[in-house]
């Protein structure tokens, strides 16, 4: 980031994120979350799509870990059980002021695979479903199209069913995912919408830079993916609050050696 | 026999051997086409090893994560 500025310090920079930053709801996990999400806050990430994992002790157990966290949670098809209401934003919208001076307005969308059986506590005693990603956001995308320049889908879901999306909404710019570790290494588009994946874990940064043609929509995106390997210096401040939150980790207990497994009893005589 | 008259029974036998191998010649292939050039991706590879790509400053530039899952340690 600090590479990225330096070089181009009259760029904005949007961060968005797919979804799935939660660990385990332990207490470790639960520690590691915070420390994940206020690092986030403080690299400005704007907007976050909501994951199933986000989701794993239900609405109100997010509410609390995500409150006054400063970043826009979206979800397009988490919505009340066996309705099309969403429960989180469908979308936003993020205004910055382009390279150019100009203001640039970016409608972000954000869906989870298609799971019917998936279901998780809701807010007030109601339950949480997921709907179709292709119904929702053929509902939303029109409206969302019409008051933005460029248009941008997070998907946590399998890179296959982004590219069936894709190809269906053409009025999509980017489409940017995650699904366990897979990453493009190459360009992926259908038509002309781009579709770019990251990998898992934080490895992997993906960076699209777009310019917009006069009538401002998308004229050209040239994007990298970066390698977090050490090559990659450390913001001293950023490291320095994580190990304070490492620290603070429980350790694992010592690993026990199993038990030698009894061999197994010859049967009785006569039995 | 002079060299002028061995020169002059010659050149007939040669125009009918070379008009007989071309008789016998399989037709010529048909041209094959050149093949089409199809471009290979991109590669999402930052340029030369740097650690970020040189280049005209975007309007404005996104990136992006995802499957986080909570990882805040060093995985490089």
């Amino acid at each position: 980031m600090n590479q990225l500025q330096t070089n181009y310090p009259a760029t904005h920079f949007l961060l968005l994120d797919s979804g799935n930053f939660s660990d385990n709801p332990t207490e470790a996990g639960d520690l590691r979350t915070a420390a994940l999400l206020q690092a986030m806050k403080k690299l400005g990430y704007k907007t976050v799509n909501v994951g199933e994992r986000d989701l794993t002790l239900g609405y109100d157990d997010f509410m609390k870990r995500t409150e006054g966290i400063g970043m826009t949670f979206v979800s397009t098809n988490i919505v009340k059980q066996g309705t099309k209401e969403p429960i989180f934003s469908p979308y936003t919208v993020v205004e910055a002021k382009g390279t150019s001076g100009k203001l640039v307005r970016i409608g972000v969308l954000g869906v989870d695979r298609y799971n019917p059986v998936w279901q998780k506590a809701g807010p007030a005693g109601t339950n949480l479903g997921m709907a179709s990603p292709g119904d929702m956001i053929a509902t939303y995308l029109p409206e969302l199209r019409a008051k933005s320049d460029i248009v941008v889908l997070l998907a946590s879901m399998s890179k296959e069913d982004a590219h069936e999306l894709a190809k269906r909404f053409q009025d999509l710019d980017l489409v940017l995912g995650s699904y366990g570790g897979i990453f493009n290494t190459v360009e992926e588009n259908e038509g002309r919408v781009r579709i770019y994946y990251t990998g898992n874990q934080g490895k992997r940064i993906g960076e699209s830079r777009v310019t917009l043609d006069p009538k401002r929509r998308v004229a050209d995106i040239t994007s990298y993916l970066h390698f977090l390997t050490v090559r990659y210096p450390e913001d001293k401040a950023m490291q320095d609050a994580i190990n304070e939150v490492l620290a603070k980790i429980p350790k694992p207990a010592e690993t026990q050696t199993p038990q030698k497994l009894a061999a197994p009893q010859a049967p009785a005589a006569g039995s | 026999m002079s060299p002028r008259s061995a020169l002059k029974w010659m050149l007939p036998v040669a125009t009918v051997i070379v008009g007989i191998a071309a008789a016998q010649a399989p037709p010529p292939a048909a041209p094959v086409p050149t093949p089409a050039v199809v471009a290979s991706p991109r590669t999402l590879d930052v340029p030369d090893g740097a650690l970020v790509a040189a280049g005209k400053p975007p309007e404005i530039d996104v990136l992006y994560t995802g499957d986080v899952i909570g990882y805040i340690e060093p995985c490089g």
